[in-house]
């Protein structure tokens, strides 16, 4: 699947770990397990660097600070380094087969530069760039303190902040990561290693909106992946890790918030819970987590469609509820196991109101001026919940570790109502061009269009959809030490096994009136309103759905089902899948003096199965036939990889990756359910050929650590993509009809290439008031091309070119203000068939500002504003000043408190 | 048990949460979707015949549903009212009547004394509901005879179906009226050469594919093209009738709803046109602009302008001009 001039890598690949299988295991040798804390708050310190003197063994405090080494017998002097931290040496004896057991602290640097009171926000930001320095691989980490720097609610917005990554938004909020401008479905999304499936219907990336970032410990952006991670993940992957009891001393950690939200003037709360806990001396740790989030919010926006022009305003109520335990056991040093669960609810009660302003622009004797006014009461649920049991133990001469997973996603919409009234008016025209941010808009007629009693009843139509998307999943790696010379290795190799079940449900029931005389809108208004929606438009309450519904029941007589819109609407979009995964890599790490090198393949087989419905209306239009079809398909991966990291200083790093990836395509494209309409010669019709993009994947970077908590880090990337799936319009006969039809298509190839800078480091060299301050700044720059049928190359969709954040901070004994800036570069949203029929999302800047207040180190304030400049959403379409949305959210805010008690 | 009571009260804030965030998010009350009622209803809520009409079917049926209708005894009163002129005493079902799978069933219905109302019982003879059914009014008008006046309105009420989900939907009242307009009925002319047909063709050929194929050539020889125009209620026809070479009798229908005022004609309907493999392509909109004029038995009428969506703007429409057609009352 991958090109030919690929061989001699992966043979040099196969022979690297041919010669590593070959070399002698450990023998007389004893283990350390131990763990680094900080000296002052006890707190542990993952990415810690713990080597022997003089030797190349040495090892990376883990997620809770840990470490363990096998060394040989006899006294050894132990080296601790941290960003930040005092370096400090432990000699330690080591006898045969037995595990001496460490503690070992560090003295913060930057508390005695500074003298301040510990906020929790510098160790954040060490332990992040201590576990990014001490990666094998090329990975962001943001650690749960750094995510508090920023105003970021949910976890989408938090990744923002992260080189490379940029975001999809929903009303003003993130929800889909895109990393280094690749679409979603690029992005693989794990939380605590396991992949998660998707709540939406169809997809298979994950709306991260859904998790509130305060339910994490840290998440880490793994930009290239190791042979024991998930092959598809072309852009990379996200992981989010939940928190875990590190003390004997109980911890509770609360925070109260109240937010304010400027266009819908309401205000919103949130409150969080944490208590953790270690028991049984140490062997019992306890970790329950809950949060809470209610927000208002809502948007004005106006959009083009062709010559129709749209004002939409939006009121919605989003909540997000996180419940997430960790329960760990450990019977002994050597053995462990450890049961996490997580539980996310969202949910989003969208009222969306809209007038459709349609004109007879050709004066056509066939067709009125109309201006139609929907409204909508929706609400969506998203559930996703996972359960994650495994184990980790310490034989004499191997590493064991395993899992199973249960992950189920949910998205379920029990209702989601839109009513139409349709008005006429004498005359209607829009114009686009004279201000084309604003476009304006004249209607003649005896009755103003604010009247509601100008518009008719048009229809009403009851939706509800289930979309259930279950993993299961089960894993082991087992590790083994070995030393080639005077260095050490491991060895690992494992197998994986997933079983994917995913589902949709349509329900949609659409009503006409049948009755006498026609309702109008007048009966039913209410809701919200605007006399000045942007600034220039009036906009009158839309219906109330509550009070159209008791309308509806007592008339049930006059509406009429439309039986054939209901059956073709819920057979073409209804479907059940099946996805098993069979998993199994060999890799091997071994560290020389400053080179480190790791190596190896990863093979998946993917199994698909499906059933589906074909449905076909016939040359009148009407439906004539549905069909329940079933299919199949597999496909499988070879995946070599090879990672070297070269320590130039104890701070500094050269890293180098070719990896091989791939994306499986959405379900929603391969499922191949049919709506063909033969009276509309038009056909939507799935691709079961539909095989997944492969992607080659080239990173070269370099990164120094400061020591007074910083770094700066430069690199470039490259892909190159094959088999990029586009979604194709194209001419076909089928049964001997000439039809056009759409389908997702497997294009040629898609190159990537760009590169990333990033800095970012407190200014305590700064003279006086100034050393308070901190720089946090990141750039991407990337550039691609896709060959597409018809269209020739073009930018890849969702490829922003130029992506940045810059934040600056400052901070004082107790005071800690930063202002960040987030750019997001524009980027093509969807591929028409000529380049002037391309729509793009124009580039954005939204500033966002937050200050916390220390009171004492276990009382802070904070407050937090974003979107302080109202940033609108806009797309345009062909050329810059041809917009066809403009979308704004005005500023919104929170303003808390948070405790820790320990 | 510091640790049970801490662990209680941070899950009770948890249920508390999940509790608080279910709180704005159901509706006041539910819409009445599910099982949705099987509704009866008739076809239309008005029509007319000519004044001779000696009977007048009505259809009644169950509007679209899914899946099959229930099996239950339903009976549904009938009432006939607001009876003038010519139809006062006589007017009453003289049958009902249910076609499935081309046999034909008649109906129980009981009448009251006069025939003005009554109960009708749905079920066919096996105890099932037919999808339809058609009422069929007894008239007063007679070929030749009698020509009636007046108009009646028929309602349905008190639809009992015991338990099935089964309501009286609407429309449930009908009026009838007589068609005695100006236009109404049926008129005729022929089409004796290939110069008329080519005339024809000009104005209607353009929306109706068959019409636009026909040639003279293909009508057998020493025959004519009978052409009909039957303006109905709110509905006309043209049919063409000929015997090809073959002598088989072949119809070409163009179906049009019109409106008339003054001496002035206009027809509205839709056209198929076709791809280039022969097949249907779309679907479109025609307007037909035209003036009439009637002297005794004769309909002259004046075709102006033929447009449909895509052809509307001036120098594009189908057709433009004055041809005409000379029509003698049938």
């Amino acid at each position: 699947m991958f090109a030919a001039t690929l061989k001699p890598m992966r043979n040099s690949l196969l022979i690297f770990i041919f010669l590593i299988v070959s070399l002698k295991a450990w023998s007389q040798a004893g283990t350390i397990k131990g763990k680094v804390t900080d000296t002052l708050t006890g707190e542990r310190l993952p990415g810690a660097t713990v080597k022997v003197a003089n030797s190349t063994t040495g090892a990376v405090t883990d997620l809770q600070g840990e470490f363990f080494l096998r060394v040989k017998t006899g006294t050894v002097v132990l080296e601790v380094s941290y960003i930040g931290y005092k370096s400090s040496e432990l000699t330690v004896d080591v006898t045969v087969n037995m595990v001496s057991v460490v503690e070992i602290s560090l003295t913060s640097g930057i508390t005695e530069l500074q003298d301040v009171v510990i906020t929790g926000v510098l160790q954040g930001q060490q332990r992040a760039l201590n576990q990014q320095k001490t990666a094998d691989n090329i990975k962001s980490i943001v650690s749960a303190d750094q995510i508090g720097r920023f105003p970021d609610p949910n976890v989408a917005e938090a990744l923002q902040r992260v080189p490379g990554v940029n975001i999809e938004r929903d009303q003003g909020e993130g929800r889909y990561v895109l990393v280094r401008g690749l679409a979603p479905q690029f992005t693989n999304i794990s939380i605590n290693g396991e992949q998660i499936p998707s709540p939406e219907p169809g997809v298979r990336f994950v709306a991260l909106d859904a998790i509130p970032a305060d339910q994490l410990a840290s998440m880490e952006v793994t930009r290239a992946i190791t042979p024991d991670m998930d092959g598809d993940a072309v852009g990379g992957n996200v992981n989010l890790i939940t928190r875990t009891a590190q003390s004997e001393t109980p911890t509770i950690r609360a925070s109260l918030l109240a937010g304010y939200n400027s266009i819908v003037k309401r205000y919103n709360g949130q409150g969080s819970l944490e208590f953790s806990q270690r028991f049984l001396n140490n062997k019992l740790g306890v970790m329950l987590n809950t949060s809470y989030y209610e927000t208002d919010r809502g948007s004005d926006n106006w959009e083009r469609d062709d010559e129709e022009m749209e004002l939409r305003l939006y009121e919605l109520v989003r909540t997000r509820l996180g419940l997430s335990s960790t329960i760990d056991y450990k019977f002994n040093t050597k053995n462990e196991i450890y049961f996490r669960s997580i539980y996310n609810r969202f949910t989003d009660r969208e009222l969306r109101s809209r007038y459709i302003f349609v004109p007879n622009v050709d004066d056509s004797p066939f067709e009125d001026n109309e201006i139609e006014r929907l409204t909508k009461d929706r609400l969506e649920k998203q559930i996703v919940s996972s359960f994650n049991l495994g184990g980790k133990h310490l034989f004499n001469k191997i590493n064991l570790d395993y899992e199973v997973a249960y992950s189920e996603a949910i998205q379920d919409t029990p209702f989601d109502i839109e009513l139409g009234f349709v008005g006429e008016v004498d005359g209607l025209s829009i114009d686009f061009e004279s201000d084309p941010e604003y476009p304006a808009f004249t209607v003649t007629n005896d009755v103003p269009y604010t009247d509601n009693s100008l518009y008719e009843f048009d229809e009403a139509v009851f939706g509800s959809t289930y979309a259930l998307d279950i993993n299961k999943t089960a894993k082991i790696n087992i590790g083994i030490p070995f030393k080639a010379g005077a260095n050490d290795g491991l060895l690992k190799f494992g197998g994986k096994v997933r079983f994917k079940e995913k589902s949709f449900r349509v329900t949609e029931d659409v009503f006409s009136w049948e009755g006498g005389e026609t309702p109008t809108l007048n009966q039913f208004e209410g809701g919200p309103s605007n006399g000045n929606f942007l600034g220039r438009y009036s906009f009158s309450p839309g219906a109330d759905v509550e009070k159209f519904i008791p309308f509806f029941n007592t008339n049930r007589n006059a509406f009429e089902l439309n039986v054939e819109d209901k059956l073709s609407a819920e057979a073409v979009e209804s479907y059940k899948a099946t996805e098993d995964v069979y998993a199994a890599y060999l890799m091997a790490r071994i560290q020389f003096n400053k080179l480190m090198l790791l190596g190896g393949f990863r093979y998946e087989l993917t199994k698909v199965g499906y059933n589906f419905n074909t449905v076909v209306y016939d040359f009148d239009g009407d439906l004539d036939e549905i069909v329940s079809e079933q299919g199949k398909t597999d496909y499988s991966f070879l995946l070599p990889q090879l990672h070297v990291r070269y320590a130039i200083s104890s701070n500094t790093n050269i890293r180098a990756a070719f990896t091989q990836s791939y994306s499986r395509p959405n379900f929603e494209s391969i499922v191949p359910s049919q709506e063909i309409d033969f009276s509309g010669r038009e056909a939507t019709i799935g691709n079961p050929e539909l095989i997944p993009v492969g992607a080659t994947n080239f990173d070269l970077l370099g990164e120094h650590y400061f020591g007074t908590v910083g770094v700066l880090s430069g690199g470039v990337f490259y892909k190159k993509l094959s088999d990029f799936i586009f979604n194709r319009r194209f001419d076909a006969t089928l049964d001997g009809i000439d039809l056009t039809v759409n389908q997702w298509q497997n294009g040629q190839s898609a190159d990537l290439f760009g590169f990333e800078l990033a800095y970012q480091q407190n200014l305590t060299f700064l003279p006086g008031v100034l050393s308070g301050l901190s720089v946090y700044a990141n750039y991407t720059y990337t550039t691609s091309n896709a060959s597409i049928e018809g269209r020739g190359k073009v930018r890849l969709p969702g490829q922003a070119s130029n992506v940045g954040n810059f934040a600056l901070g400052y901070e004082t004994k107790r005071l800690n203000v930063r202002l960040a800036l987030n750019f997001n570069g524009e980027y093509i949203s969807e591929v028409g068939e000529e380049s002037d029929e391309d729509f793009f999302v124009k580039s954005r800047v939204q500033f966002d500002a937050t200050a916390t207040y220390t009171i004492n180190p276990r009382i802070r304030l904070f407050a937090e504003f974003l979107n302080l400049t109202n940033q609108p959403f806009e797309v345009y379409q062909g050329r810059e000043d041809q917009y066809v949305q403009r979308e704004f959210y005005s500023w919104w805010s929170r303003v808390g408190v948070k405790v820790d008690i320990n | 048990m510091k640790f049970i009571k801490i662990l209680s009260n941070t899950f009770l804030v948890g249920l508390f949460m999940m509790l608080a965030s279910c709180a704005d998010n159901t509706l006041d009350v539910e819409p009445l979707v599910e099982n949705y009622p099987f509704r009866l209803i008739l076809d239309t809520d008005e029509g007319g015949d000519l004044p001779d009409a000696e009977d007048y079917g009505l259809e009644i049926k169950f509007a679209d549903f899914i899946g099959d209708l229930p099996s239950a005894v339903v009976t549904v009163d009938y009432e006939i009212s607001n009876l003038t002129d010519d139809m006062i005493g006589n007017v009453s079902i003289d049958e009902i009547v249910a076609e499935v799978d081309d046999e034909e069933y008649e109906l129980d219905f009981t009448a009251s004394a006069n025939g003005l109302s009554g109960t009708i019982t749905l079920n066919l003879p096996d105890g099932s509901l037919p999808e339809s059914f058609e009422v069929v009014f007894k008239l007063p008008g007679e070929e030749e005879v009698f020509y009636a006046s007046g108009s009646f309105k028929f309602s349905l009420s008190n639809l009992q179906a015991a338990g099935a989900n089964i309501i009286l939907g609407t429309p449930d009242e009908f009026e009838y009226e007589i068609l005695d307009h100006e236009l109404a009925g049926s008129w005729k002319m022929e089409i004796t050469n290939e110069d008329e047909l080519d005339a024809f063709k000009e104005i209607f050929g353009p929306i109706n594919a068959d019409l636009g194929a026909l040639e003279f050539s293909d009508v057998m020889e020493g025959e004519s093209i009978e052409v009909e125009f039957e303006f109905e209620f709110d509905e006309m026809k043209i049919v063409l009738v000929y015997l090809d070479l073959d002598g088989e009798e072949v119809e070409i229908e163009i179906e049009a709803d019109y409106d008339f005022d003054d001496g002035e004609l206009e027809l509205e309907g839709s056209h198929i046109i076709l791809g280039d493999d022969g097949e249907p392509e779309d679907e479109l909109d025609f307007i037909i602009e035209s003036e009439y004029s009637i002297e005794g038995s004769i309909l002259t009428i004046t075709f102006l302008k033929v447009i449909d969506e895509d052809n509307f703007k001036d120098g594009e429409e189908l057709y433009a001009g004055s041809g005409v057609s000379v029509l003698e009352k049938d």
